[in-house]
């Protein structure tokens, strides 16, 4: 289901603060599958992606009146505090992320990737994600580490088992990539041979 | 860039991933309210960490978890009369297949538990046969050892003695296993017609014969015959059950 307009998530959230339960459906509607999306990647188990979900969205159901529509969209708070609830119950249950990751199914961002001139969110998503996709193994697996799976520098240097100051350069390196991808922005660290990456779509690598 | 900014914009990637730790976590803490470029350079990385939150391919839940919702919320239309933090949890999937494993374990433990007490109940058994067998042995082999023959309505068999000492073994045939709460009991007939008990034992149910060990006050020259009867589990003072067993010396 496509996402409405930013206004109209709006307006949903202020029905929801007020009570209106048919507005928190229909968001879930709207939203459902960015959700239950995010916390498979994260939880790497359907049924715990589930219990996510199912908290992520009564969260907000408690909580739509501290939702302040000038500080971003809605969807990013929602996927924030999916973020936050996922990294939660991988804290609690200690469990030891994977790095080697099924391929995506379609993605439904592919041909978006033929239209450069779309700036549209779900084309600015896409073109993020490829870049992901895109970036050398080490590098996505450290940017997945910290952001997807929660672990600090040192966790990472231990799972990873490379130097604490590798990581910090794969992230860095990884993280320029993608800002570039996203704002557009010039690269300023053009990196080492060893550590640089393609840009472009590959979709036979995934961490 | 200052000098200082050398040092902390490397940091900044892992500072917008949440990476950040520790002292490095406090120095980037320190220089951002002076320094504008790396505030700037904190906002773009942001963005990138935004970003990455929905640059995920999204994936259709199942249909249970809307219901799921639909349940919960229904529990109040009102939000703000919800309680500030979460519901009582949901009876968690991961709760139940914990609990699921921990009653098989339980399950499983017993059942082991039963075996080795099992496995206990016949040691014991086969200590006390392996006893009796090497007293009964060694009773045969004494120079003045005799044998008697045993006889009741169904069963039958031999007791073998040295009247010069107070212990027999009897070999018996077709004695059925009795119901809990009763045993059999062994008693010697003295020569002026008193019983004086040589204990109780069980039958060897499913065995073709039990052997007992009898042990008497006396030599058993002072007895003039023997029996059998079904008495309470434990023994009676005197005879109180049946006759299934019977003899003389």
């Amino acid at each position: 289901m496509s996402l409405p307009p930013k206004e109209d998530l709006a307006r949903l959230a202020a029905r929801i603060a007020e009570g209106d339960r048919g507005a928190f459906l229909a968001l879930y509607d709207h939203t459902s599958s960015k959700v239950y999306g995010l916390a498979l990647k994260m939880m790497r188990d359907p049924m715990a992606a589930e219990e996510v979900v199912q908290e992520a969205f009564i969260k907000l159901w408690t909580r739509a009146e501290t939702f302040r529509p000038g500080k971003g969209s809605l969807l990013g708070w929602l996927l924030t505090i999916t973020r936050h609830v996922a990294l939660d119950h991988l804290r609690r249950s200690s469990r030891r992320p994977k790095l080697v990751e099924p391929p995506d199914a379609v993605t439904g961002w592919e041909p978006m990737l033929t239209d450069a001139s779309s700036r549209t969110d779900e084309a600015r998503w896409g073109s993020l994600y490829f870049a992901v996709q895109g970036l050398p193994d080490e590098q996505r697996a450290a940017i997945t580490c910290a952001y997807y799976y929660g672990m600090s520098h040192s966790q990472i240097s231990e799972f990873l088992d490379v130097p604490l100051g590798t990581v910090k350069t794969r992230l860095r390196l990884g993280m320029d990539k993608l800002r570039q991808v996203w704002l557009n922005a010039p690269e300023d660290h053009p990196g080492d041979p060893s550590e640089s990456g393609d840009l472009g779509v590959k979709k036979d690598r995934e961490v | 860039m200052a000098n200082d900014c050398r040092n902390i914009e490397p940091l900044l990637a892992a500072y917008a991933l949440d990476s950040l730790e520790g002292e490095e976590r406090a120095q980037v803490d320190g220089h951002l309210p002076a320094c504008p470029d790396c505030r700037a350079r904190l906002a773009e990385y942001r963005a990138v960490a935004d970003g990455l939150l929905m640059a995920v391919p999204g994936s259709a839940p199942p249909a249970r978890l809307r219901q799921a919702l639909v349940d919960r919320t229904g529990q109040s239309t009102d939000p703000k009369s919800a309680p500030a933090e979460m519901p009582a949890r949901r009876f968690s999937h991961w709760s139940f297949a914990f609990g699921l494993g921990l009653a098989a374990m339980l399950l499983l433990n017993l059942v082991l538990l039963q075996q080795v007490i099992g496995l206990r109940q016949d040691q014991a058994r086969l200590k006390q046969e392996l006893g009796a067998g090497q007293i009964a042995q060694a009773i045969a082999a004494y120079p003045a050892a005799q044998s008697v023959l045993i006889e009741g309505k169904d069963a039958y068999g031999t007791l073998v003695y040295d009247p010069d000492r107070p212990v027999a073994a009897m070999y018996t045939w077709g004695l059925m296993p009795l119901p809990s709460g009763q045993s059999y009991q062994v008693w010697l007939r003295t020569t002026n017609g008193d019983r004086v008990s040589g204990g109780t034992f069980d039958s060897s149910g499913g065995k073709a014969f039990t052997l007992v060990v009898i042990r008497a006050p006396d030599p058993l020259e002072a007895y003039s015959g023997f029996g059998v009867t079904i008495e309470p589990a434990g023994g009676s003072p005197a005879p109180t059950g049946p006759n299934v067993l019977g003899g003389s010396f």
